[in-house]
């Protein structure tokens, strides 16, 4: 029973060191830095929807040979996009698993969720 | 920064010696002439020293500017501080300061300024550099204690609403005594927070007020001496949306619809309970097709135990499945269809439900005993609506009960046990077209659903009004004159849309529902009944503010055939057999139910 204990965690605990496996921080170009409007009904009044628009971001910033695509999700409506991110220009990041950590001027980070990576080739093709 | 350049100095230099070279010459060339000048020597001599004093002087009045200019320099160390503090850019900017003042510091050391005031200006230099320091390492911390917490609170969002309503009904016909207007207030409180446990998964909880015995509705009415209103669990769930794959999502609780849906199969207020499971994919690059889903749903009821009751220890549940997807038709035509297939087991149970579910007022007596000895008999008040029951009579009144907030208005039956079934079996089959039309004015869309509902379990003919009490034989007395009453036909049409502030919009909605098309327990509740109605809606909607809107709706609706059993009648209505054999609507004689006309003038705050 203590060997499957600890096979178990053994096992474990090298599927969270995979999990933690980081990119190191890179230089990163911005290819594109939006901040959009996802409408999310609130309520309903009959069967007419009322909603409300919440504000994300989307980047896309070229990371080697890479175009990682991100959301983010302000945890307020104060929060914005740092203005100095516009398409060229460089910033401080790293990639942990589906994380996107992009260092804001101030140096704190902002996490976005990968929701695609593609081969700058790839997208040179198109 | 004032101080003296090398150039200055040098000439300072320059002037004293070039003074006492003229000096030196002047006593060399006096020397051989030393009779004829013997007098001047003294005069001479007083100039160089006036000179001399002069120089010394100019040197004092610049050593004086050059201390000047020290204290100006520390009172600009000491503002450049002072800014510091106040902002972490403005560090830069007065560590700048600092350093143009050390090397000024050490330009004067290296000068003609004195030791000690410098080292006390380099002593001050290096408290400002230390206050500076721990200034930012203080704003760091808190910059990090800030972003923690809003990556905590981020992670929550309130939802919810309150809706204020005025409510009156009307609804009359000659020689009426019991048609009387209704007039009522109601409040409707929704409250609940979403939260992101991690990048997969998400769970919610809300809270609302109504009803436990009625899922349909969650307004409580102005009444009832000021008492506190019911509030009870309105969701919770779980949701599973793996950021890896993003198409698919999995929910399991008590949640709002997961699929496209509208008030013919269920009022928006109810939250069915079960699982559901969503695959979804986006397509960017395709014409046309930008979405295709599938929705499968499995909800459950009614849970029986052991191996007795109505169905032998089976559980009520429903599963079903919806093909949907998004078509963009033209650049200014969006269409969402979907077409869904669900099939209710075991339905039979909602009709004995138990008093509990529907929160009646139980016939079964507690008895307590007071302080004398006396046995004190009363029964046990339930705070929902309590058994529908339908006019086919023969049903439980106590016990077991029709659960239907709305009143019952399907085809039921009772065996010989006196237990009630449906006459029909449900197996929705349901098509949406919901249809979105860009005007020239983007925030004046058109809006156009159409919905087709067909009950494929729907018995093939109806009951009729004299059908009551236990039916051994149902196939027996159904009217066979009619056919299947197993449609739904429903179309809403509007102008504009409810986004932001200052948005109005202005629809019209038609509804044809036959008897046994849904079950009549989870349908709309503000309509003329359940089923077995044609209904008008005439709404207004305008976005007051971001989260206020105002609302007004004109239901216009009466009872498609008032001669099936189960219909809802207009108060003081009797249905009688003419000498001829046709039913009529007494009084009055007539054939159809009298409209009611139902308003409703609505306030909601919505977060």
């Amino acid at each position: 029973m203590r060997r499957e204990l600890l096979i178990a965690l053994l096992v474990l605990g090298m599927v969270a060191s995979l999990d933690a496996i980081e990119s190191g921080e890179l230089s990163m170009t911005i290819v594109r830095a939006e901040q959009k409007m996802r409408d999310r009904v609130v309520a309903w009044v009959n069967d007419t929807p009322i909603y409300q628009q919440d504000p994300y971001f989307d980047v896309a910033v070229r990371s080697g040979d890479k175009v990682l695509e991100g959301e983010y999700e302000p945890s307020s409506a104060w929060e914005t996009l740092p203005v100095f991110w516009k398409p060229g220009v460089e910033v401080q990041g790293r990639v942990r698993g589906h994380s996107l950590f992009l260092k804001r001027p101030n140096g704190v980070e902002i996490r976005f969720v990968i929701l695609k990576r593609t081969a700058v080739t790839a997208i040179k093709k198109q | 920064m004032g101080y003296l350049a090398k150039g200055d100095k040098m000439k300072a230099v320059l002037k004293v010696g070039g003074i006492l070279l003229l000096a030196s010459s002047l006593l060399a060339q006096t020397a051989a002439p030393a009779k004829k000048t013997a007098r001047k020597p003294v005069s001479t001599s007083a100039a160089d020293i006036q000179a001399l004093k002069d120089a010394v002087a100019a040197q004092q009045q610049q050593i004086q500017t050059l201390q000047q200019q020290l204290q100006q320099t520390n009172q600009q160390l000491q503002q450049s501080a002072q800014q510091a503090l106040e902002t972490q850019q403005q560090l830069q900017k007065a560590q700048q300061a600092a350093t143009d003042a050390q090397m000024t510091a050490a330009g004067i050391q290296a000068s003609v300024a004195p030791k000690d005031a410098v080292d006390k200006l380099n002593a001050q230099y290096a408290d400002i550099q230390t206050t500076l320091t721990n200034n930012a390492v203080s704003a760091q911390d808190e910059q990090k204690r800030m972003t923690g917490l809003e990556n905590t609170l981020g992670r929550f969002r309130w939802t919810g609403d309150v809706r204020v309503r005025g409510e009156d009904f009307f609804q009359g016909y000659s020689g009426c005594t019991a048609c009387a207007d209704r007039n009522r207030a109601r409040i409707r409180v929704r409250f609940g927070f979403e939260g992101k446990l991690n990048d997969d998964f998400t769970a919610g909880v809300a809270l609302a007020t109504g009803s436990l015995g009625d899922p349909t509705t969650t307004n409580e009415t102005f009444t009832n001496n000021f008492d506190r209103k019911t509030i009870g669990l309105d969701k919770g769930y779980i949701t599973y949306n793996p950021v890896a794959h993003k198409w698919l999502s999995l929910t399991g609780g008590k949640f709002a619809y997961q699929w496209q849906r509208t008030q013919i199969t269920g009022d928006p207020d109810t939250n069915p309970e079960g699982f559901s499971e969503r695959f979804s994919k986006d397509f960017t690059s395709v014409p046309i097709v930008k979405n295709l889903n599938l929705n499968l749903m499995q909800l459950f009821y009614n849970e029986a135990s052991g191996t007795g009751g109505l169905y032998h220890g089976h559980d009520s549940f429903a599963v079903g499945g919806q093909v949907g997807g998004r078509l963009q038709l033209t650049k200014w035509w969006s269409m969402t269809p979907s077409f869904l297939v669900m099939n209710w087991r075991y339905p039979d149970a909602i009709l004995n439900s138990s008093f509990f579910a529907t929160q009646a007022t139980s016939t079964n007596n507690i008895n307590v005993v007071d302080g004398s000895g006396k046995v004190i008999s009363f029964p046990v008040p339930g705070e929902g609506p309590g058994c529908s029951t339908p006019a086919s009579s023969g049903l439980q009144s106590s016990q077991a009960c029709a659960f239907s907030p709305n009143g019952m208005t399907n085809s039921t039956y009772a065996d010989a046990a006196g237990h009630l079934h449906f006459l029909s079996g449900f197996l929705y089959a349901d098509l949406i077209l919901n249809n979105t039309f860009k005007t020239k004015w983007s925030r004046l869309p058109i809006n156009l659903l159409a919905e087709y509902e067909d009950n494929l379990n729907a018995a093939s003919h109806p009951f009729d009004y004299t059908v009551k009490g236990a039916v051994p034989d149902p196939g027996a007395v159904v009217r066979t004159d009619l056919g299947s009453q197993s449609h739904v036909y429903y179309g809403d049409i509007s102008v504009g849309q409810q986004k932001n502030r200052g948005d109005i919009q202005v629809g019209y909605a038609w509804l044809r529902h036959e008897q046994d098309a849904t079950i009549a327990s989870f349908n709309e509740s503000d309509q003329r009944a359940p089923s077995n109605i044609l209904q008008h809606r005439v709404y207004a909607l305008w976005r007051i503010r971001q989260n206020t809107t105002a609302a007004f709706t004109w239901w216009h609706g009466r009872t498609l055939d008032p001669f099936l059993q189960n219909a809802a009648l207009a108060p003081g209505t009797s249905i009688a057999t003419n000498p001829d054999g046709h039913a009529i609507l007494n009084p009055g004689a007539r054939q159809s139910d009298p409209w009611l006309n139902r308003l409703q003038f609505d306030l909601i705050y919505t977060f």
